[in-house]
């Protein structure tokens, strides 16, 4: 590690390398690690001039990086988890992280069925297990610095493997908590075999006003011909720092339909890398943001069409109030083989003061000739003559208001599935309005 | 009812509404004819309140109420409505859940207890039937793929529902075919009562002989230049504005 990086060191990349130094990666990973530190080494992080986090400064924004948490008394477990975003009447198995740790006894992993099978991260890593193989092997792009951070200092995360086949009928909730300030790395992996079908939800809350960081990383391996919805409910405290990274790959005829639900954090960077690795299949990722007070929140995904014959579509809908600031970056890269493709990405932003601020950028590069590929972004303030309408019937304004709304973000909540989940969304969306109509 | 006095609007410094006045009465039905851009439908917009207009001079009583300064929803619950000549379409309301917001909406600031949603139903099932408005229809969003028919139904289904005192009819007929003029009529018809007073802006003779009014009054230019019974529509319908617009009328 001798390369200088261009730009001076901060405190917080110091600090990262020495913990690095400092602990012991002497596991299964361990080269892994070290390459990924490698390449971290070299980054830094990434600040303005990287184009991918040009919106989303982390050199300016992570100052510190907080100690990682360790697994917390039964009772705080406990109370933590009873404190969580909720879904409602709908029932999902849920798969306990807290500060980091996988929390056995408030887990429902006895109850995941046939053809599930899951192991916490942290014992795949002493047992030294096979599976341990698959971590990295997806097409992540490891100069990442959000990855490699991620692949560093993973300790724990959930491993799952659906057998080929196996029709999961109750969703599957990997929750992520924190108690307190802590830096956390949860790592996990979902290999998803040839025609099973599996809802899976990862969500993410901690108490407010913690400067707590998250730094997650998701790997997601879609067989052939297999279903999987992936829902991404991000609700972390008002001081947190949510960094995650989602990548996935899509075999032949693969159906993959994600929605990233972004309400919470006060800064959140939430990444998505999907890649086509088979023809036929069909990829949907939907993007629901509500941003307020001076909440800043970017949504970044890269779709790589590396095959022909597959369509991707990304509808993105972000409500931003207050001084808060919405990010959309989408790229859809089609590769000289990927012939056929389809591929359409339209985002929507309402502003709703005047202090709010989106920044859009949407991206086509396309290397094949026999495609179709559109882009579209849009980005205003309530409909007026929409409003005067709903007025002119008796409506109240801030009543008329939460309507134009929740009908802007319709179109995103409308597509989750399964209908229980998307009924408790809506429930969160109601809540945020009602807040939103009468401020605490 | 309403007194409209010598209002003069102006948009973007052109003055539209040059020193209009109008009474109507408790139970009169008033028809506004005129030539395009003459101003009417500007006129019903600042009655109903959108933003847009700058109010020059004059003023407009409602029940005594100066209802220039209140906002939208305060007049339709004050009971004035306005069935839009372009009623806008809202993606992701539906049109049931709309119509029970501005019911209940409407009822609570009236001081009426809001209806339960199987009270809602059964009301809205009765009213929507005799207009030929389906319940397919009220499960779509607000509007939205409607044809230009089935929007004009829609408004007299909400007017129907809020029970206004007085009624603003910008070119509900237009875009209608015979069967639903009949319909609508019939609708409009029903609601006339000694308590509730309408205006209907209209080019057709054709739907005053539905609703018949009372009172025509001839706009043009941005003035009511004429105001006679219901055989000024017919004459109109006969002679066209000729005599009302370009230079003679001046
Ligand atoms: N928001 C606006 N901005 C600029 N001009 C406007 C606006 N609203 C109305 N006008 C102008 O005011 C005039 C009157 O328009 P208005 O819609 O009231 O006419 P109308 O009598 O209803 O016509 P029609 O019979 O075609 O419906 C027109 O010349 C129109 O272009
Ligand atoms: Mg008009």
């Amino acid at each position: 590690m001798t390369v200088k990086p261009d730009i001076p060191r901060t405190p917080a990349e110091e600090e990262l390398l020495k913990r690095f130094a400092d602990c012991d990666p002497c596991d299964a990973l361990s080269s892994l690690r070290e390459t990924a530190m490698a390449h971290f080494a070299r980054t830094g992080l990434p600040h303005r001039r990287v184009e991918a986090y040009h919106y989303t400064d982390l050199k300016a924004l992570i100052r510190d990086v907080p100690p990682r948490g360790t697994l917390p008394a039964d009772e705080l477990a406990q109370a933590t988890v009873a404190g969580a975003p909720g879904w409602g009447n709908a029932s999902v198995n849920r798969l306990v992280f807290i500060d980091g740790h996988f929390v056995a006894g408030l887990s429902d992993a006895g109850a995941l069925g046939e053809g599930v099978g899951f192991i916490p991260l942290a014992k795949a890593l002493s047992e030294k297990s096979v599976i341990l193989e698959r971590v990295g092997a997806l097409p992540v792009p490891e100069s990442d610095p959000e990855v490699a951070l991620n692949t560093a200092f993973m300790q724990d995360g959930a491993v799952l493997e659906i057998a080929p086949g196996t029709e999961v009928a109750t969703p599957i909730e990997i929750l992520h908590l924190a108690t307190g300030a802590v830096a956390s790395f949860p790592r996990h992996l979902v290999l998803v075999g040839k025609g099973a079908s599996v809802n899976l939800v990862e969500t993410y809350s901690g108490p407010a006003e913690t400067a707590y960081q998250v730094h997650a990383t998701s790997e997601v391996d879609v067989g052939e011909g297999a279903t999987v919805t992936f829902l991404k409910r991000q609700e972390d405290g008002s001081g947190a720092m949510h960094l995650s990274t989602t990548v996935v790959r899509l075999a032949e005829e693969a159906r993959y339909h994600q929605t990233g639900f972004a309400i919470g954090a006060s800064v959140a960077r939430a990444q998505s890398f999907v890649t086509f690795a088979g023809s036929g299949a069909e990829a949907t990722l939907d993007g629901a943001i509500l941003g307020r007070a001076r909440q800043h929140l970017d949504t970044t995904m890269v779709i790589d069409h590396a095959v022909p014959g597959c369509n991707s579509r990304e509808v993105i809908r972000a409500a931003i109030d207050d001084r808060a600031k919405g990010i959309f970056q989408g790229r859809i890269v089609v590769r000289p083989d990927a012939q056929q493709t389809d591929g359409r990405m339209m985002s929507r932003a309402l502003l709703l003061s005047d202090g709010a601020e989106v920044d859009t950028k949407p991206e086509l590069e396309i290397f094949a000739d026999d495609v179709q590929c559109a882009h579209g972004a849009t980005s205003g303030e309530i409909d007026e003559d929409m409003m005067f309408y709903l007025m002119s019937r008796g409506i109240p304004a801030d009543e008329a208001e939460t309507m134009l709304i929740a009908a802007f973000l319709e179109e995103v909540v409308d597509a989750i599935d399964p209908e229980p989940l998307r009924e408790a969304l809506s429930a969160r969306i109601e809540m945020w309005l009602g807040e939103r109509r009468r401020p605490a | 009812m309403l007194e409209i006095k010598n209002l003069h609007v102006a948009v973007e410094g052109n003055e539209i509404l040059k020193g209009i006045d109008l009474t109507v009465k408790p139970g009169e039905v008033h028809a506004i004819m005129g030539p395009n851009g003459s101003g009417k439908s500007t006129l019903s917009y600042v009655l109903a309140g959108k933003d847009d207009y700058d109010i020059t001079a004059g003023e407009v009583l409602f029940n005594g109420q100066n209802l220039l300064e209140m906002a939208p929803n305060e007049r339709a619950v004050a009971g004035l409505f306005l069935a839009f000549q372009y009623p806008i379409e809202i993606p992701g309301v539906a049109t049931m859940t709309f119509l029970k917001t501005a019911l209940n909406a409407v009822r609570k600031e009236r001081g009426k207890d809001e209806l339960s949603t199987p009270e809602f139903m059964k009301l809205v099932k009765e009213k929507s039937a005799k207009l030929n408005v389906s319940q397919e229809m009220l499960r779509r969003p607000l509007n939205v793929g409607f044809s230009g028919g089935e929007k004009k139904r829609a408004e007299i289904l909400q007017m129907a529902l809020l029970e206004p005192a007085l009624c603003v009819l910008d070119e509900t007929d237009s875009g209608l075919d015979i069967d639903a003029l009949r319909v609508v009529s019939d609708g409009v018809n029903a609601l006339r009562s000694p308590e509730r007073s309408m205006i209907v802006i209209t080019h057709y003779q054709r739907l005053l002989d539905h609703i018949v009014p009372d009172i025509v009054h001839v706009m043009a230019r941005g003035r009511i230049q004429k105001t006679g019974g219901k055989e000024l529509a017919k004459e109109l319908e006969a002679k066209g504005y000729a005599d009302y617009v370009g230079e003679a009328a001046a």
